[in-house]
């Protein structure tokens, strides 16, 4: 039957659109049987409809190959791409399978026996899995010996793109994100009208990247310049936003809107006098008075934008709250004593990380991303939403990519893949060492993984003795962790 | 023309397309491009443009059912299918070049595409097809926020086509650390040893379910709110410290779009709250920045005209009288809005039936009015009468001269329903005169007849004697009906005295038939027994039993009859 089938130009279009309904459907399916037992109707529904697509997709191909590799979905090997509207889902499968510890499945989509029943059986026996110590082992056990029409992949399968390739794109949308609010704020400066497509444009380029492949913005956001302190400050504000944003599974658009949020959020920088900004040592009381101003500025500064009212609307509180704390203290001393938007608060995080790690001109030394993290627990619920910082933690701490590790034995190794999903995993990061060049630089050395343990004694190979900023060694670790 | 898959699976190299093909692209691109030019015609939602919309809709339908998707590659001036121009384009707003300008370089629509989307395709064609410098968004930044699923397209780098990617070396040339300065400088934290074992002993971060379900709930609350929380009071604080003329405008249009958001969505709270503020606002602007009066003054008026009371009406109708609460913000509300906005309260009180809301609109209404009585006058030269009826009863509590002018206007008002409102009010009026009110006595309707004749006979008056006696004597000339000689007689019993006793004492007594005419008919005995009794004096008792006594049939019987 398929052998006569004629291919259409279409069909390919239309199998990667049966292919996006075939993971919706499995998602609903996994999410529903948690709640319902298998008499639910809307239960034998869904199992019906998974049939359904699994046959469907049978007249164009003979399997359906489901993968997951580097918190990306593949299916029959290629990415799905992230679009707005699958990006919840795509994260809520990548999930799914870590939690499974399953590289893969593959279903085939010919068998004529699968039965609605069978496919709750599959249903509940990935939501046993779960709960097994050991849930990959579990699965290869358990699906062959159960099922015909589906296998597991138990490798995982690498299909990383090129780290050049993607320190390229990742730097391409991160330098434009700096030649658009450098655009703004000269135009601010120079008394024109300023538009935000371009800051639209980025912003949506960064929720794109974020969902297809986190690590390497969140790699970005360690670029310092304190030569454009505000500049780079805001955008690196602007990622760590987004990306705790993505964690907790805002909505693109929602994305979309709290990064312009991080960009704009110290427009009103551009009216403090630059003395006050780059001055050396401690500010007096007006000059901090003056500091202080700048959150509303920046609510000025994004009024007179050129942007839709609606786009202004949603973007004006949260550059207005980032200097408040969670507790309501801090600054600007208002009328208004209302709790802090979602937004807001996720700024606030986002905003005292990225400064208190970056080193200033007139205060050359910067925490290293751990020691900032600690400092911050101690904010929780006072200065910060305890619950929004334990995510951020979680997706920083506790050796971000970017930190520099100085080792027992001395070396320099600068975090390069710190993803896991255990803590423990993250704990001990695969570093890139560094190398003195001989010119005051430094250049990469091996990669080695400080999780590996000596085979002989079974104890770790390497230990990490401190953290430090990289910045103190004029190190940018975006140009060496990809 | 199909294109079959080779038997061993793979794609056969693609063959350039045919004339038949060629033909069809090019069809459709003319259906797109009448679209783009109805879309510019009409409004979105207008006859004539969804009929063209139908029209790309089904035609591509056709188009795709037989090729799978149409894909067209942008090109400065062109759409190229599969290599081959298609369409050039002539205009600046072109076709492709609205596509290209913005940078996208290939645009795909696909099977299944719904009406919806092509709408909103052709949508964002019309908002951006022109290029602007600074822009809000355009083509590819609209089409990303709608996420169409059956149109695809990619979008090169166009805004930043010159600009290259940052040198990280060469940043921070400058910078030397100096661990001494670090030293020095206190940073606050320690060396964090053994942070890496605190993680791992404590798992400080992970979520407890409680706070799992915690975080779900704000995501979902972010997801669906409808308005912008905050922004209003935000919006408020800048005005409240904004020097810029300029600004203050812009930020008075946000607040008003956001103003009309709040509202439509029921917050009322937010909503009073931003008005009391810009109330505030504008009285202490008065001497500092007296600029900023005449700009809110107009924001005022813009909330509350016909347009910008839309809002406000529609909370008005669907409002739960019983939350005490709502009824009391939405009356503060009301009281804070220009007078203008009687021109849209005022209809409302014809629409709703509950006795609490119409209550409320008048107690709003009389308070603006109160303020500047211009729009309710003009109200009462245009609104149907039923309304004008309702609103009399304002007028009447309302001070001043002008009110009571235009209660006089109403009174001589050509519909009777009016007229009747309008006496009523007019004679509960405090010091109201006899001779003011006297004329209404010959009105055209029978009630307002009456009110009258009950006024007159309120209390001992005796103007209104006198006159009552001019009246019914004259009325022997014209014809008057029996309801307002009754009443007149009535009237006359209650506030008269001795001065009427002769000329009631003549009516009842007189020469019956032929006396004079008219006041031989029984009616005019009748009603001089009712004046009589009502006088309720001797003399008048005296009268009544001589006439009970009288030779004559008929006036004993008036006596008798107007005993039942
Ligand atoms: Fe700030
Ligand atoms: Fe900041």
């Amino acid at each position: 039957m398929a052998d006569d089938l004629q291919v259409k130009d279409g069909a390919i279009a239309a199998l990667s659109l049966l292919q996006e309904d075939f993971l919706h459907v499995l998602h609903r399916l996994i999410q529903t049987a948690k709640i319902h037992d298998d008499n639910s109707r809307l239960l034998l529904e869904l199992a019906a409809e998974f049939v359904q697509i699994l046959r469907r997709i049978g007249a164009y191909t003979d399997e359906i190959i489901l993968q997951i590799s580097g918190q990306r979905v593949f299916l029959q090997s290629e990415k799905v791409p992230y679009l707005n509207r699958n990006a919840a889902l795509l994260n809520q499968v990548v999930d799914l399978l870590e939690r499974l510890e399953l590289p893969g499945l593959r279903f085939y989509s010919r068998v004529l026996e699968i039965t609605p029943a069978e496919v709750l059986a599959l249903t509940r026996l990935l939501l046993v899995a779960e709960r097994e110590p050991f849930p990959l082992l579990y699965l290869a056990d358990q699906v062959p010996a159960k099922f015909s029409w589906v296998a597991v992949i138990q490798e995982e399968a690498n299909f990383a793109e090129a780290g050049l390739e993607r320190r390229e794109r990742g730097l391409r949308t991160y330098s434009q994100a700096i030649f658009s609010l450098q655009d703004v704020t000269q135009k601010i400066t120079a008394r024109k009208s300023v538009g935000i497509r371009k800051a639209v444009r980025v912003a949506q380029k960064m929720v794109d990247l974020i969902l297809a492949d986190e690590p390497v913005l969140i790699g970005m956001s360690t670029i310092r310049d304190y030569d454009d302190y505000t500049h780079t400050h805001s955008v690196n504000v602007a990622i760590l936003a987004m990306c705790l944003g993505a964690r907790i599974h805002l909505s693109p658009a929602s994305l979309e809107k709290l990064g312009i949020c991080g960009l704009f959020h110290d427009l009103g920088k551009v009216d403090i006098p630059l003395e006050i900004i780059n001055k050396e040592g401690r500010l007096t009381a007006e000059e901090f008075e003056e500091i202080k101003h700048h959150s509303l500025n920046s609510v000025r500064q994004i009024l007179r934008l050129h942007a839709p009212q609606g786009m202004k609307a949603r973007i004006l509180l949260p550059p207005f709250e980032h200097h408040l704390k969670y507790d309501l203290s801090g600054y600007p001393r208002t009328s208004r004593n209302k709790p802090l938007s979602l937004f807001g608060r996720i700024l606030a995080l986002a905003d005292v990380f990225d400064a208190i790690t970056s080193p200033r001109k007139y205060r050359p030394t910067a925490l290293s991303a751990d020691r900032a993290i600690r400092l911050m627990m101690e904010g929780a619920g006072k200065d910060f939403d305890p619950i929004l910082l334990k995510v951020f933690i979680n997706m920083v701490g506790p050796y971000p990519v970017g930190t520099l590790l100085e080792l027992r034995n001395n070396q320099l190794g600068l975090v390069i893949k710190s993803t896991g999903k255990r803590v423990k995993e993250r704990l001990r990061p695969a570093v890139v060492l560094l190398e003195a060049d001989g010119a005051g630089g430094y250049r990469k050395g091996a990669v080695i993984d400080l999780g590996e343990r000596d085979v002989g004694t079974g104890d770790f190979k390497h230990h990490i003795k401190q953290s430090m900023n990289p910045a103190i060694y004029g190190i940018q670790p975006a140009d060496f962790i990809f | 023309m199909m294109k079959i898959m080779a038997q061993d699976g793979t794609k056969p190299s693609l063959p350039s397309p045919g004339a038949d093909e060629l033909k069809d692209v090019r069809n459709m691109v003319a259906l797109f491009l009448t679209a783009m030019k109805n879309y510019a015609l009409y409004p979105a939602d207008h006859n004539i443009t969804q009929k063209f919309m139908s029209n790309v809709k089904a035609g591509l339908e056709v188009f795709l059912a037989k090729y799978g998707s149409l894909r067209f590659d942008v090109v400065k001036d062109a759409l190229l299918y599969e290599g081959q121009s298609v369409h050039e384009d002539r205009a600046a707003a072109g076709l492709a070049f609205s596509l290209f300008k913005d940078g996208i370089t290939w645009l795909e629509f696909m099977e299944g595409i719904a009406l919806d989307e092509i709408v909103a395709f052709f949508q964002v064609l019309h908002t951006y097809k022109e290029q602007r410098e600074e822009a809000g968004g355009d083509v590819v930044t609209a089409l990303w926020d709608l996420s169409l699923p059956h149109l695809r397209y990619e979008a090169a780098d166009v805004l930043w086509d010159a600009d290259g990617t940052l040198d990280l070396r060469s940043l921070n040339r400058g910078f030397v650390y100096s661990r001494e300065m670090a030293v020095a400088e206190d940073v606050d934290a320690p060396p964090f040893e053994g942070m890496a074992e605190k993680f791992e002993e404590t798992q400080p971060c992970l979520l407890t379910a409680v706070e799992e379900q915690a975080l779900r709930h704000m995501v979902l609350a972010e997801e669906t709110k409808e308005t912008n929380e905050g922004v209003l009071d935000v919006l408020i604080i800048i005005l409240q410290g904004q020097c810029r003329q300029e600004d203050f405008e812009t930020t008075l249009s946000l607040l008003r779009d956001e103003f009309y958001i709040v509202l439509a969505h029921g917050e009322l709270e937010s909503g009073l709250n931003m008005l009391e503020n810009l109330r505030v606002l504008m009285m202490t602007s008065q001497s500092a920045t007296p600029w900023i009066v005449p700009m809110l003054e107009n924001f005022f008026r813009d909330v509350s005209s016909l347009d910008g009371m839309s809002g406000i009406c529609q909370l008005l109708t669907g409002l739960d009288t019983s939350n005490q609460e709502r009824c009391v913000l939405l009356r503060k509300m009301l009281s804070l809005l220009d007078p203008v906005a009687i021109g849209s309260l005022a209809p409302l009180l014809v629409q709703v039936s509950s006795p609490v809301l119409e209550q409320l609109l008048h107690d709003a209404i009389e308070m603006l009015a109160g303020r500047d009585l211009l729009p309710l006058e003009k109200i009462f030269k245009s609104a149907d009468d039923p309304v004008i009826e309702k609103l009399v009863p304002i007028l009447g509590r309302l001070p001043g001269q002008r009110a009571g002018q235009t209660l006089q206007k109403l009174i001589r008002h050509s519909s009777e329903m009016v007229r009747r409102s309008a006496v009523r009010v007019f004679l509960q009026g405090a010091g109201r005169e006899i001779r003011e009110v006297f004329p209404l006595i010959d009105d055209h309707a029978s009630v307002i007849r009456e009110m009258a004749f009950r006024f007159l006979g309120r209390e001992k008056n005796a103007q209104a004697e006198r006159l009552l006696m001019d009246y019914l004597a004259k009325s022997r000339s014209i014809t008057v009906d029996v309801n307002s000689l009754v009443l007149a007689f009535d009237a006359l019993g209650r506030c008269g005295g001795l001065p009427c006793l002769p000329f009631l004492r003549r009516v009842l007594l007189g020469q019956g038939w032929n006396w004079f005419k008219g006041f031989g008919k029984p009616r005019y005995r009748r009603g001089a027994v009712v004046a009589l009794r009502r006088l309720g004096m001797p003399e008048a008792e005296a009268i009544l039993a001589r006439a009970a006594g009288s030779i004559f049939p008929v006036v004993r019987s008036a006596v008798k009859d107007a005993e039942v």
